[in-house]
């Protein structure tokens, strides 16, 4: 059903391919806030998201001659992505930095800015636990979760970035949301009500 | 409420309207009836909302520029030196040191693997030893091809044309050795002398018996001439042509992937002793390059000890057959005649060995070798500086050859294991 839909990002890799550059800056405009988002996501830092949004659209560059548009180029960017994003997870993974660092983080200002003082800190810790128990989640779960619920792809393009059938997609979402809900409930993120009726119903 | 755990496996999809619509619909029934269903979707729904509350981080305002400097640089970069093959394999090594070194290791062991599959094939034993490639490392490797003719196999002479006559000829000359050797010809002077007094009977040669053979090689202009004409020496000498060969051999030179075939000739030669060195001087003069080798093994002392034991038996069988004219009872008679009878098997057994040193002290043997010389500077090792740079160079070359060769067997060998540990592992990665 992808394949019928036109890219809308065509006409701009065709530029890009002949060698025009200001097709690249229209292109950066499209997409460097979900890629940044998304490198965000993966390490948790700004500073680090900042250098590896560079390295993803610069490996993009790069490998534009393999781009045969049999993918939409939205979802092969996302591969790339991912891909820079694991292989910045396995450097990182030598560099263990402590959980204590990566605690002290707080979200981007200027989304923050906009919210009551009081929420705030309660929103930065509730945001960080979160993102905390996606990082704990094995690989090819969180993957899809970044994917599905905070970038908001579709399936087919979960599957497509992925390089995996939708099957082992929707599974592997299934188990990774399966995780997450029972973590959070442990950790009492759930209205009071659900947690009651929640006993009521082991009880019984 | 019967469907539970089935109905929970399919809430992550049903929240996405990702399921058919008759299993949402299934799903939407039991959600209807079931409690601890209704429970776990509203947890779900739950745990997607806080997911997605996280809100949306904006990119800072520099890294457009920033990234756009990155790519101008890039493509300045990529536009003075093509980033091809080589620019991706630098890349490679320098970024993935370690893929690098696995890469390279697996190479390495698929070398291995094909060198090593390559010799056990030669010597496992259905494999066909010659057939494997092997790496010489001696300057010159002869082998004889098996063009041998001995007894008048035609066909096995092809590319001599004179070779049948030869063949005949050659026969003939065994016929009439043959009849020397059954001690009828006067020719190499063996008189064999059956019962004689030994030790005053002694065979030529100064009092001493004295068993000589000989080896020859020379390199001759024309192989099949000099093979007539040392036919023709013998035969003047007095002696005979025992074996012959015909064929030709492959020099290998691998320091400079040089490779000559010539025509070789082996003879083996029967001549009488005396006339051993005067036949290798004239052998020798039919070619270069003459190398030979001459043994003499003393016997007198057994011919000697043999000869008076001889003596002894005889006296024994002289006397055994004076008591058999004197035995009165059939009785005696076998008994004298059993005791003869092993007496003169003794005899025979000694004459022969008599016979045999007398044959061999009178007909020296002598081994032939005659070949074509190396063409000119074949065997050489290469001299100088830059000779020995080319041949290290051809060297070099042939053994890029030889491992392509290696690794390309290594990877049949390991192709096996690599499809089914790839099964293997998709069939884990689908089970997972």
């Amino acid at each position: 059903m992808q394949a019928t839909k036109r890219d809308p990002d065509a006409s701009l890799i065709a530029q890009l391919q002949a060698g025009d550059t200001a097709a690249f800056a229209q292109l950066l405009e499209r997409y460097q806030g979900k890629m940044y988002q998304l490198a965000y996501r993966y390490c948790g830092d700004h500073h680090e998201a900042y250098d590896l949004t560079q390295e993803i659209f610069v490996k993009m560059y790069r490998s534009l001659d393999r781009f045969r548009g049999d993918a939409l180029f939205s979802t092969w960017l996302y591969r790339i992505a991912i891909n820079c994003c694991k292989d910045y997870l396995r450097s990182r993974k030598h560099a263990a930095i402590p959980d204590e660092h990566i605690a002290e983080r707080v979200g981007n200002p200027t989304t923050a800015a906009t919210q009551q003082p009081d929420q705030l800190l309660h929103q930065a810790e509730l945001q960080d636990l979160i993102r905390r128990e996606i990082d704990a989640l094995p690989q090819d779960w969180r993957d899809v979760v970044i994917l599905r619920e905070l970038e908001g792809l579709s399936y087919a393009e979960i599957s497509e970035a992925l390089g995996k059938p939708e099957g082992t997609i929707k599974a592997w979402l299934h188990r990774g949301r399966q995780a997450l809900r029972e973590r959070f409930r442990a950790l009492q993120l759930f209205p009071a009500t659900f947690v009651k009726e929640a006993e009521r119903g082991e009880a019984r | 409420m019967t469907a539970q755990p089935h109905v929970e496996s399919l809430l992550s999809a049903y929240l996405d309207g990702a399921l058919a619509p008759d299993e949402a619909l299934a799903v939407e029934r039991h959600l209807a009836s079931c409690r601890a269903c209704q429970q776990a979707y509203e947890e779900l729904q739950a745990t997607v909302a806080l997911l997605q509350s996280v809100p949306e981080v904006a990119p800072p305002p520099g890294l457009r520029d920033d990234v756009m400097r990155r790519l101008q640089a890039e493509a300045a970069r990529s536009g003075r030196q093509e980033p091809a093959a080589g620019g991706g394999f630098r890349r490679f090594v320098t970024q993935s040191p370690w893929r690098f070194a696995a890469a390279a290791a697996l190479v390495l062991a698929l070398a291995g693997i094909g060198g090593l599959a390559t010799f056990f094939a030669a010597f496992s034993p259905g494999g066909a030893p010659a057939a494997g490639p092997t790496l010489m490392h001696s300057a010159r490797v002869e082998t004889v091809s098996p063009e041998v003719f001995d007894g008048g196999v035609d066909d096995a002479v092809s590319g001599f044309a004179a070779a049948p006559e030869r063949v005949e000829a050659d026969l003939a000359i065994r016929g009439e050795a043959g009849g020397i050797a059954r001690g009828d010809g006067d020719a190499g002077a063996i008189a064999a002398p059956p019962a004689a007094d030994a030790l005053r009977d002694l065979p030529a040669g100064g009092g001493r018996t004295i068993i000589r053979r000989g080896s020859l090689s020379v390199d001759v202009d024309d192989v099949q001439t000099a093979y007539q004409t040392v036919q023709q020496l013998v035969q003047d000498k007095g002696g005979y042509v025992e074996s012959s060969s015909l064929g030709r051999e492959t020099l290998y030179n691998p320091g400079r992937l040089q490779r000559h075939e010539r025509p070789v000739a082996h003879l083996g030669l029967r001549v009488p002793a005396e006339q051993l060195m005067d036949l290798i001087e004239q052998i020798c003069l039919l070619g270069d390059d003459c190398t030979y080798q001459t043994t003499g093994e003393d016997v007198t002392e057994q011919y000697v000890d043999t000869a008076a034991y001889l003596r002894t038996l005889q006296a024994q069988e002289a006397r055994l057959l004076e008591l058999l004219d004197q035995a009165s009872s059939v009785d005696e008679v076998l008994n004298v005649e059993r005791e003869l009878w092993r007496v003169r098997g003794q005899i025979d057994r000694i004459e022969g060995q008599l016979r045999y040193w007398e044959r061999a002290s009178a007909l020296s043997s002598l081994q032939v070798t005659l070949r074509e010389p190396e063409p000119l500077g074949f065997g050489d090792r290469p001299q100088g500086i830059g000779g020995r740079l080319l041949g290290l160079l051809l060297n070099a070359l042939q053994l890029l050859v030889q491992s392509a060769e290696w690794i390309l067997l290594g990877f049949a060998v390991v192709l096996p294991w690599v499809l089914l540990i790839t099964l293997g592992w998709w069939a884990y990665r689908r089970w997972r």
